[in-house]
């Protein structure tokens, strides 16, 4: 069990005064170097008379510094997710200053970050109070205005502790890399608050690629990964290989992770992804680690229940300082005060990529350009969660379309709305239509709307490279002769094919497995296989084991030209699952 | 190398599913992340994903390298070539 503090003694318990806080670049901070930097931040706070203070500091170490530098002045820190224009005009209204990295001209008195003192003497502090109103974080509220939601010292080291009884004595000292900003709680919380309690360094730089974090933990005897599912389902690898470095905890957070990824990172770092569910206005809610168990299991002391006529998740938790249930905005499955499984949200807040963004109010943005006469925003998830717009255009915008094209209609509207959002969540795709799709009831149904998309989704699935949820992964594909292909294939849980064959064991139909034996000879022999309209007969098919969810298998085709067939066979090493043979009439060619 | 520039911006359409863009309206020498092409965080993830599969090329542990590979398709073009040409001498 390694020592652990809480968060208001993090700077008044005595220490080793060489003990590394943080790693930066080839250094190292110290508790000492970082203890004056707190000093020196708290200096440059006490001169200002604001007491809410908009923050933004890239390094993480020297963003803590001004964290505690401004709550030892006794400011309270409104974290900017970025410095969007709109984020800007939101901080305009709720601070009295900016401290960090901001540009001069924003209008509020700015603390800058403060010079280096070389000779500085760390001065002893008095443990922070812990009613202190701490941190205030901006959200996407339910009604498209962002929402500020306040949190005091206490929860937040509340918070810190929870993660830290349950994890703190498996990781030891290891160093906390990460791929999140801590300008959210998320990374507040992971990347900085909860590596400082329990003395373990934290890396200062935030790590954007795999390269980098692989690079970090070859330098560290242990590592704790800080990720989100946007990262582990795009981290590059080979087959069955493995992490450089000792991988102790890896935290997923921001938006559930697929089941897959979940294998993948659990298989890659050698130890199971740990996904904690909650939201800034609630705290920590939940953890699982998917390999085990797939249900939610709560973090201390939290229970949860579901409101009856909506499903929506109901909570109790001491994080949030009184007994009272709080309703989210999640719908869910409740297995008993602690166990629960989430089935969606029921407002209009999308998770696009673990951001959160309300669609209402990307669509109020949207109906007020001279383009746009009517709107509907969607979330899509593919490749990648994504808004997606159908829009039915004014006057003015259609003339502006008939002239410069679509694309530069849509590339107009996201610059629109590239103020007020952050890249990711902006749409990438478009459906420009004469009337929105309406029922009789005159609604516009969802399902109409993403309807508007399958067929590009169908188009780009079609390609033999892309995840899709019609197609199999193509882990390897190989001719071995001329007439002889063989391609290894994973097939996702999030098969269409699975869903409803069977309700209680979904597996591939045997039709699918033809339809993609000819799709890929197709694609391997190209002209060399006859004419679709040429089919003939299916031989001697034969459906010997059931194909599960998850499963990869090998498809081995062979082309046999002289009988004008293919013969084709599903296995995997021992494990026959299907053959058969597909047999084109050579006389019907011309037809 | 005007062929790999075509094939790269075939690579990044595809790989990151754009829509109502061809071959064609990507300048090579025009920035591939915001105001250019309008790429983000996740394009930047997905492609560093689609060279490692199509080129085998593994990124460099620093990300002002990659951002500067990342800048355009001319540098990636570049970054493709060199590694190719440091392959093929092996």
């Amino acid at each position: 069990m390694t020592e652990s503090t809480s968060l208001m003694h993090v700077l008044s318990t005595p220490g080793e005064p060489h003990a590394v806080v943080a790693l930066r670049g080839n250094t190292v901070v110290t508790r000492q170097a970082f203890a004056c930097r707190v000093a020196a931040w708290q200096r440059v706070a006490e001169q200002q008379a604001a007491e809410i203070v908009g923050v933004f500091v890239e390094d993480a170490c020297e963003f803590a510094a001004a964290l505690f530098g401004l709550w030892y002045a006794g400011k309270t820190a409104l974290l900017a997710g970025d410095r969007l224009p709109a984020t800007m005009m939101q901080l305009q209204e709720r601070v009295g200053a900016l401290a960090g990295d901001f540009d001069d001209d924003v209008g509020l008195p700015l603390i800058r970050v403060p010079a280096l003192d070389p000779a500085g003497i760390a001065p002893t502090f008095p443990p922070l109070d812990s009613s202190h109103l701490a941190v205030i974080v901006l959200t996407s509220g339910t009604t498209g205005a962002p929402k500020a939601v306040p949190t005091s010292l206490a929860q937040l080291g509340n918070e810190v502790l929870m993660h830290e009884s349950r994890w703190g004595a498996l990781v030891g000292r290891s160093t906390v890399i990460g791929t999140v900003s801590h300008q959210h709680i998320y990374g507040l919380l992971w990347r900085v608050l909860w590596p400082l309690i329990g003395r373990r360094p934290f890396v200062a730089e935030i790590c954007h690629y795999a390269e980098e974090v692989l690079a970090r933990a070859e330098q560290v005897p242990s590592a704790v990964l800080v990720t989100t599912p946007t990262h582990l389902a795009r981290w590059p690898h080979q087959l069955g290989e493995t992490a450089a470095g000792n991988w102790t905890l890896v935290v997923s957070s921001t938006a559930p992770l697929a089941r897959e990824h979940s294998a993948f990172g659990s298989g890659y770092f050698g130890v199971l992804v740990t996904e904690i569910f909650g939201s800034s206005e609630t705290g920590g809610i939940a953890w699982r680690q998917q390999m085990k168990d797939e249900v939610w299991t709560t973090l201390d002391g939290v229970k949860v229940s579901t409101q009856p006529e909506t499903g929506a998740l109901l909570l109790q938790s001491p994080l949030l300082g009184s007994d009272d249930w709080v309703m989210t905005g999640d719908q869910a499955e409740v297995y008993g005060p602690h166990r629960f499984c989430l089935l969606g949200r029921l407002d209009r807040i999308a998770k696009i990529e673990g951001k959160r963004v309300s669609l209402t109010s990307m669509e109020s943005r949207l109906a007020e350009h001279p383009h746009i006469e009517e709107v509907r925003v969607v979330a899509l998830s593919g490749q990648r969660t994504e808004t997606a717009v159908v829009a039915v255009l004014s006057e003015a915008g259609r003339q502006w379309f008939e002239v410069e094209g679509k694309r530069a209609v849509t590339k107009n509207l996201r610059q629109w709305l590239a103020g007020h959002f952050e890249t990711p969540v902006l749409p990438r795709r478009w459906r420009l239509v004469d009337a929105l799709p309406r029922n009789a009831q005159g609604k516009v149904p969802q399902q109409h709307l993403t309807a508007l998309f399958e067929n590009a989704e169908q188009n780009r699935f079609g390609s033999d490279d892309c995840v899709s949820n019609r197609w199999p992964i193509v882990l390897k594909r190989e001719l071995l002769d001329a007439n002889t292909a063989l391609l290894r294939l994973r097939l996702l849980p999030e098969l269409v094919y699975f869903r409803g064959h069977f309700d209680e064991i979904p597996v591939l139909p045997g039709v699918v497995q033809v339809h993609w034996v000819e799709h890929y000879a197709r694609a391997m022999f190209g002209e060399r296989l006859a004419n679709r309209h040429a089919f003939s007969r299916m031989e001697v098919v034969k459906f010997q084991e059931l194909i599960r969810p998850g499963r990869e298998v090998s498809m081995e085709i062979s082309l046999q030209p002289e009988h004008s067939r293919i013969v084709f066979r599903l296995h995997d090493g021992d494990i026959a699952f299907s053959s058969g043979r597909m047999v084109f009439d050579a006389s019907q060619e011309s037809a | 190398m005007n062929e790999l520039k075509v094939e790269l911006k075939k690579l990044v359409i595809d790989a990151l599913e754009l829509e109502d863009i061809t071959v064609d309206d990507i300048d090579s020498s025009e920035p591939l992340f915001l105001d250019g092409l309008g790429l983000d965080s996740i394009d930047a993830l997905e492609l560093g994903l689609a060279l490692q599969k199509r080129y085998n090329i593994k990124l460099a542990a620093d990300s002002e390298k990659t951002r500067k590979h990342f800048a355009s398709i001319n540098n990636l073009a570049e970054l493709v070539a060199s590694h190719e040409s440091a392959r093929g001498e092996i």
